[in-house]
């Protein structure tokens, strides 16, 4: 399969990327960062042009974002509506809106490259909980660039081993995404369990 | 610590059960990391084996040749198209990408003796 799509980039060459860097902001399984790399090693040789290839893969990586967040942002009310009926969950809810509204710009901005697993669930969660719409698409299109610019400067840089550098990315990627996820849950049950020893007390 | 755990069972379960999970593919993504960064730096796995979806400038590229001398390997007369991939000149000559390796992987080898 892989092989499939890496001989469409050398048919296809910016139109696949756009396509694949818009549906990998919608959470839909592609391989991006592979085709990245293959972008920016065909850049090396010559095969394709940096303009068109890096122009491309960036457009459809702003344009998915945009679409991630409309579509959290017509689902935010009727969650909300939701909520509002169970009090224990509205205090969740807050609490995610407050988070948001707090660092909202910087998880936006880290879930691009850094933690790119998570990047679409951030898109239409940072929407549903009412991020507006002008920071969220300054910090996304930054954080576009970067992935971008990783990705494809990478794929230029080790031009001979793309798919091997693939296999190294795609799990730290792995890695890094479900690590703060695990430090965000830690977190929570080191609260959550300080009320144990009160309970024992009482 | 067992107590604690025993409580956090009783009245966070899902947050325990999430945590664990997240844990878990932190650590198989954090072993494979290691594994293929390990595959990386064995200087055997150096060179990337040829694929169909390959041009013969990607290849030259990789490989470090004068592209005439890889038009040279390839037997390719006139000059290959651009952006053909190796899959497409291949078919044309009935060579195989394995018979293409080994005649390159020997001039490589003729070129750069250790």
């Amino acid at each position: 399969m892989n092989d499939l799509l890496l001989a469409w980039v050398v048919d296809y060459g910016g139109a696949l990327l756009f396509a694949v860097t818009y549906l990998s902001c919608l959470a839909i399984p592609v391989p991006s960062s592979l085709l990245m790399l293959a972008g920016g090693g065909f850049i090396a040789s010559g095969d394709l042009t940096l303009i068109s290839t890096g122009g491309a893969a960036y457009l459809g990586a702003v344009l998915g974002d945009q679409s991630g967040f409309q579509l959290g942002r017509r689902t935010g009310p009727m969650i909300e509506a939701k909520l509002a009926k169970a009090p224990k969950r509205a205090a969740l809810h807050k609490k995610a809106t407050d988070l948001t509204d707090r660092h909202g710009g910087t998880g936006v901005f880290l879930s691009r490259w850094l933690f790119s697993p998570l990047g679409p669930y951030v898109n239409f969660g940072a929407a549903a909980a009412g991020l507006n719409w002008l920071r969220f698409t300054i910090w996304a299109a930054l954080g576009e660039a970067v992935w971008v610019t990783l990705y494809v400067g990478l794929g230029y840089g080790f031009a001979d081993r793309i798919t091997d550098l693939a296999d190294i990315l795609g799990n730290a990627s792995g890695f890094l995404a479900a690590g703060v996820i695990s430090i965000g849950l830690g977190y929570g049950l080191l609260k959550a369990a300080k009320p144990a020893k009160s309970d024992k007390s009482q | 610590m067992l107590s604690g755990l025993k409580h956090l069972w009783r009245n966070h379960r899902l947050l325990l059960v999430a945590f664990g999970f997240a844990a878990t593919l932190t650590i198989f993504f954090g072993v494979r990391m290691l594994l293929f960064s390990l595959y990386w730096n064995d200087p055997n796995h150096q060179n990337q084996p040829l694929k169909g979806w390959m041009t013969p400038r990607y290849v030259a590229f990789s490989y470090g040749l004068e592209r005439d001398e890889l038009r040279q390997i390839l037997g390719l007369n006139p000059a290959p198209v651009s952006r053909e991939k190796l899959q497409d000149i291949l078919e044309n000559q009935n060579v195989t990408l394995d018979e293409l390796q080994i005649r390159l992987d020997a001039f490589v080898a003729r070129r750069a003796p250790q």
